[in-house]
């Protein structure tokens, strides 16, 4: 199985395309399909950890793509996150059909290269698709500031990663970590660098104060490019700052503190602007930051597999949510919480769907949220750190009441003071609704059924060498 | 193996019920609610069975339950409660937007409440705590208010996380979720035995409503639906009292802070849990004495008896853990009662407010009983099971010598008379609004439970010990020294107390009241607007109403005291303009900004990496 | 010196984004801390007196100094992906200008 079909073939449909204009989204909606399957039966068949050199040139001369269960779990959740998007949101394609194709193959791209330099060419060209995603919400300003804090952001990526190949002589990821290991380089000397590659992946990870372009691009954001930006995009460079810190992160203790100072201060910052927005996708887009600020911060532990279920658990919620938030303010013409009271009470299959999403958000037990929050949580006792757990618990307080406004609000019409009646029911209207609804009723069974599974036995669960496996099986081949 | 009852089959048998009740009240409102009446029912008898099997553990699918003895008395009050405020669902079918989702959820808190109760293990006990979170939290803003629906999750988020970084620094110390085990080990480890006792201590104080998390209560209590109200008052408030056991007196507090510093008989930890529950007693009854919504009165009424609770239960000697657990059982009869009494009263006359209500005893005579039983206990008068726990309460306070709290808790009695006696002169007593003359009295099925109620709360006032047995079994149970009787006698540390004795004097004071009463002359009724004024026309007879303002020279006494709500929302408020301040400042649309922003950054952390 | 001058033109290019607020600036910026960073990236593989890396008939020994040649295929990557991004940048400039009227980011309306 070769994963570089995954981004071979979503940029030959793009060729595709550009020369038959006509059948832009037949071809687009096969790719997004054939990714998923294809994705899928790589799942189905993985056997191990494999290193596919790509042009016949063997790695670390080539530029190879890494096949383990970490980038297996990275194209599964950005293929099936991007082919939900589409299904949601497939009249607002138009005539971006070529961008989203070119920017499913770079998503790809991004998740699977094992090369630095390969990997800043996946991610300039994941955002200037994004650049030109973003002119669908008609905020130029807003997208000429993504444009320009984007491209700064690449050139300090790229400025990280020269000085990383000028240091080791190679650009292969796994190459350089054991070099690393070999040559025993001081943690001192791969500051510059690290800090570099941080920032560079901050500004498109979203971390306070990097990420400065997202709450202007975010707002106003259609249900296609706003959850395939929180989604699929947050997955994909994360997924990288955990290839990364786990492999050539040599961090100094000074270092370490001081980005993990980063990671949880966007947590708590970010929750607390959450906490203070009144529209559904403000609050929306800094919760998905302040996730962002946890898997960071959880990476940078070392506690990978934390990482990830935090990580799985943000996109599928987040890719509801984010979705319906998108489809109730396109249709009814605005996204403030106060302005939808009882949205829910027609459309109860969309409102059972954005629910059990925000629980699993927030964490509660018996949705796949409190597994990954559990996680967190325990993996963090572990490691002998017991502030971090109180903090991410605590902002999880403010996380849920802003969770829980939006929630009684939408579910329940009428005044504060009076009961609510059907007569003070406002009368809204969504078109095209039943797509939309059954998608978020599927994924909410998921988000259940995901939630209950693991703790069946959790005991085991949390100290289980299949999750293990998985930090295992990164880096080494 | 044939089918036989237990814990398992009876979670499932009402998770089963309340997806019945859904889909039943789709199709019809009436008979979807009626499955809320028969479910609870159903599993209070089969609980009431499981008595003999009390120690056995049973497993449904991945959950594990242990039927304890304190466990099983928990989910019998619970489901009393349950069974009998379940009667008024029937009438408030038509009320709701969403009665489908009503009932399920209904069904699903008493599941959770359960669950929670008869978990083997940390998780399923969190599992379950959490069920009982959300699933109430659906149902608040059905009443009311949104609002108040958010300040509940707030506070209950608060508590249950903090439960949940208990169980997971427990889990990381001892490498086990099971309650018994964990809590025996955390006993002789001080250090885990404070974080166990602060983190679940803290989700019960909230559950319990102890001051300082004592400002959910009114506000979901008094915004709730009405059938609601007696559900969160008298059974699921009572959750906290299960968790700070657990801490309290399972683990138990006085093993593992035996080397603390100890004062008036108990350990400085425990004594600073008894000195919220004694603020928790003040401040809810002065602001009980303040309200004049009928419900948040109670509301406020259950925070001070919280502190009863909280103080009975952290002083961890026989008579005062019996105290506690009879205050248990008494106050979730009475509140439930005098909520249902509340709730009949609103479903007649469409309000709650004290203000615009009066003479109901002409309309409503039963429900006016039920409610004079309801506060009698809960003021803590004899012959109502509330006095045998006060009663006990006290002896073990002075016995340890505790001034404060004993001032605290004789005040707080003394209050209750003047927070409770005003709704019964402003609701029931008094001259008839004319807004009211045609109302009815309460519905045949709605007297049911109340009476029930009231029965049980005059019977265990007479009769306490039936309850206090049961008592006794649970402190031996967890390896404390159990309440000791004589005949109807309970013996206390400086007196015994004799209920039935008391009962049969009281009876006969009563009758000689009576007599005097029936020998004298009949008092005139007066209308309501039947008001001297001096040739004035009176265009607002409501302010001239004698419960506007009832207790006004008393209030006036303390209405500059702090308000503790004021500092919930000066946090939040400072949360709310942080998260502005980084919206503004970091998150601009002009490049030059966000660049500054990174350039600054990389540059603090080029310097934090080479310290 | 050569890695030297190249990082003082990527600061004048940050200095220029910081400072600028027309946009035209701030895409000609955009380019200066590019080509800075691109001057860098082939200072790396500077070799003193090495030779290019192409097989001629007179260099055909892998024994004789060349010059890496990696950060060269680099560079050209980014200069090929640069004026990408300038072309898309000036197209929204110019977008922006038809509905504004200015190039001047503060000038325009809305937030």
């Amino acid at each position: 199985m070769n994963p570089a079909l995954l981004i071979a073939a979503p940029l030959l449909a793009a060729f595709i395309a550009v020369i038959f204009k006509k059948i832009d989204k037949v071809v687009l909606g096969v790719v997004a399909v054939g990714n998923i399957a294809y994705s899928i039966v790589m799942a189905v068949l993985f056997t191990g950890a494999t290193q596919i050199a790509i042009g016949g040139f063997a790695p670390p001369f080539g530029i190879s793509l890494v096949l383990d269960s970490y980038s297996l779990i990275g194209i599964l959740l950005v293929n099936v996150a991007f082919g939900l998007i589409l299904l949601m949101g497939t009249k607002l394609v138009g005539r971006y059909g070529i961008v989203l194709a070119v920017s499913l193959a770079a998503l790809n791209g991004i998740v699977l290269t094992g090369d630095l330099f390969n990997l800043f060419v996946f991610i300039e060209v994941a955002a200037i698709s994004a650049y030109i995603m973003t002119t669908m919400n008609k905020q130029l300003k807003h997208t000429f500031n993504y444009l320009i804090l984007g491209t700064l952001a690449s050139g300090l990526l790229l400025f990280g990663i020269a000085v990383l190949y000028n240091m080791f002589g190679s650009l292969n990821i796994i190459d350089i970590a054991s070099k690393l290991a070999i040559s025993g380089v001081s943690a001192g000397a791969m500051v510059l660098p690290i800090v570099f590659i941080f920032a560079g992946l901050s500004v498109e990870a979203k971390l306070i104060p990097f990420g400065g372009w997202v709450r202007g691009v975010l707002k106003k954001s259609n249900s296609l490019v706003g959850p395939l930006l929180v989604t699929g995009y947050a997955a994909a460079i994360l997924l990288v700052f955990g290839r990364l810190t786990s492999t050539i992160f040599i961090m100094s203790d000074g270092l370490k503190i001081a980005l993990t100072v980063v990671a949880v201060a966007t947590l708590v910052l970010a929750e607390f602007t959450a906490f203070s927005k009144k529209n559904l996708r403000e609050v929306l887009l800094f919760s998905s930051i302040a996730q962002s600020g946890l898997v960071v911060a959880l990476f940078l532990n070392g506690l990978t597999v934390a990482a990830i279920l935090v990580l799985v658990n943000n996109v599928v919620s987040k890719l509801v949510l984010f979705a319906l938030s998108a489809k109730i303010a396109d249709d009814t013409g605005t996204d403030k919480i106060s302005e939808l009271k009882g949205v829910f009470t027609k459309y109860r299959v969309l409102g059972v769907g954005f629910t059990i999403a925000a629980m699993s958000l927030i964490g509660l037990p018996m949705f796949f949220g409190f597994v990954a929050k559990a996680q967190a949580v325990m993996s963090l006792f572990e490691s002998g750190n017991l502030w971090l757990p109180a903090v991410i618990l605590l902002v999880s307080v403010i996380e849920g009441i802003y969770i829980i406004r939006i929630l009684t609000t939408l579910w329940n019409s009428g005044k504060e003071g009076q009961v609510p009646s059907k007569d003070a029911q406002k009368e809204y209207k969504l078109n095209g609704f039943v797509k939309v609804s059954i998608v978020a009723l599927v994924i909410g069974v998921l988000i259940v059924a995901a939630g209950i599974l693991p703790i069946t036995n959790i005991k085991e669960f949390l100290s289980s060498d299949f999750l293990s496996f998985i930090t295992r099986s990164m880096g080494g081949v | 193996m044939g089918i036989s009852i237990g814990v398992g089959t009876i979670i499932v048998g009402l998770l089963i019920s309340a997806v019945l009740a859904y889909v039943l009240t789709k199709i019809n409102k009436t008979t979807g609610a009626w499955v809320t009446v028969l479910a609870p029912f159903l599993a209070l008898a089969a609980v009431f069975l499981l008595r003999d099997s009390i120690g056995t553990t049973y497993s449904l699918f991945f959950l594990e339950f242990e039927l304890t003895e304190y466990g099983w008395f928990f989910s019998m009050i619970m489901l009393l409660v349950f069974a009998c405020v379940s009667f008024f669902n029937v009438y408030w079918m038509k009320k709701m937007v969403h009665p489908a989702a009503y009932n399920m959820l209904y069904l699903l808190a008493l599941t959770g409440t359960l669950g929670a109760f008869m978990a083997k293990d940390f998780i399923g006990l969190f599992i379950f705590w959490e069920m009982i979170v959300w699933s109430s939290m659906f149902i608040i803003p059905f009443g009311k208010s949104r609002k108040a629906s958010v300040v509940y999750y707030a506070f209950s988020a608060l508590g249950s996380l903090a439960m949940l970084y208990g169980i997971f620094y427990l889990y990381n110390a001892f490498g086990s979720f099971n309650i018994q085990e964990v809590l025996k080990l955390a006993a002789t480890d001080t250090t885990a035995a404070l974080v166990a006792f602060i983190t679940i201590g803290i989700a019960g104080m909230v559950k319990l409503g102890v001051f300082p998390f004592h400002l959910w209560l009114p506000r979901a209590h008094g915004n709730a639906p009405d059938t609601f109200s007696p559900i969160l008052s008298g059974g699921l408030v009572k959750a906290g009292g299960f968790a700070v056991f657990l801490i309290a007196v399972v683990m138990p507090s006085y093993e593992a802070f035996a080397t603390q510093l100890q004062f008036m008989g108990v350990s400085i930890t425990s004594y600073i849990f008894i000195l919220f529950g004694a603020v928790s007693i003040v401040v809810g009854t002065l602001m009980a004495i303040k309200q004049d919504d009928f419900k948040k009165l109670i509301a406020y009424s259950s925070v001070a008896n919280a502190g009863y609770i909280i103080i009975g239960l952290a002083m961890t000697d026989a008579l005062s853990v019996g105290g506690a657990f009879m205050h248990i059982f008494a106050h979730a009869l009475a509140s439930a009662a005098a909520f249902l009494a509340v709730a009949a009263v609103s479903h007649r006359t469409g309000t709650t407010k004290m203000s615009e209500l009066g003479g109901l005893i002409h309309r409503m005579p039963l429900t006016y009983l039920v409610y004079l039983i309801a506060i009698i206990s809960m003021a803590g008068i004899p012959p109502m099971a509330g006095f045998i726990s006060k009663w006990m309460l006290f002896q073990s306070m002075i016995d340890n010598g505790m001034v404060f709290v004993a001032t605290a808790a004789f005040f707080g009695s003394i209050g209750s008379f003047l927070y409770v006696f005003r709704p019964l002169s402003a609701v029931f007593l008094g001259q008839l609004s004319p807004k009211h003359y045609k109302v009815k009295k309460a519905p045949v099925l709605m007297m049911i439970p109340m009476i029930i109620l009231s029965g049980l709360t005059v019977l265990f006032g007479i009769f306490p010990n039936i309850v206090l047995r049961i008592v006794s079994r649970i402190q031996t149970s967890v390896g404390m020294e159990g309440l000791q009787f004589d005949g109807t006698k309970i013996i206390g540390s400086n007196g015994s107390l004799d209920p039935t004795l008391i009962v049969v004097i009281f009876g006969i004071g009563f009758m000689i009241a009576l007599v005097i009463f029936l020998l004298h002359p009949k008092s005139r009724k007066v209308e309501l607007m039947d008001t001297y004024t001096a040739s004035e026309f009176i265009y607002t007879p409501e302010l001239l109403h004698y419960s506007h303002s009832f207790y006004a020279p008393f209030e006036r006494l303390y209405k500059n005291a702090p308000d503790t709500s004021k500092w919930y929302k000066a946090i939040l408020k400072k949360v709310s303009e942080i998260g502005g301040f980084v919206s503004y400042a970091f998150f601009s649309s002009k490049p030059r900004i966000v660049v500054f922003w990174i350039v600054i950054a990389m540059v603090a952390l080029l310097w934090g990496g080479s310290v | 010196m050569i890695q030297y001058l190249s990082i003082a033109l990527m600061l004048v290019g940050i200095y220029g984004l910081l400072s600028q607020r027309n946009m035209i600036k701030l895409i000609v910026s955009l380019n200066i801390f590019e080509i800075g960073l691109n001057i860098f990236i082939v200072s790396i593989g500077f070799v003193k007196d090495g030779l290019a890396p192409i097989l001629t008939s007179n260099h055909n020994s892998s024994a004789l100094l060349y010059v890496d040649p990696l950060p060269q295929a680099m560079v050209l990557t980014a200069i090929v992906i640069g004026v990408g991004i300038t072309a898309l940048a000036l197209a929204l400039a110019r977008k922006l200008y038809k509905t504004h009227g200015t190039y001047e980011l503060d000038e325009m309306e809305g937030e």
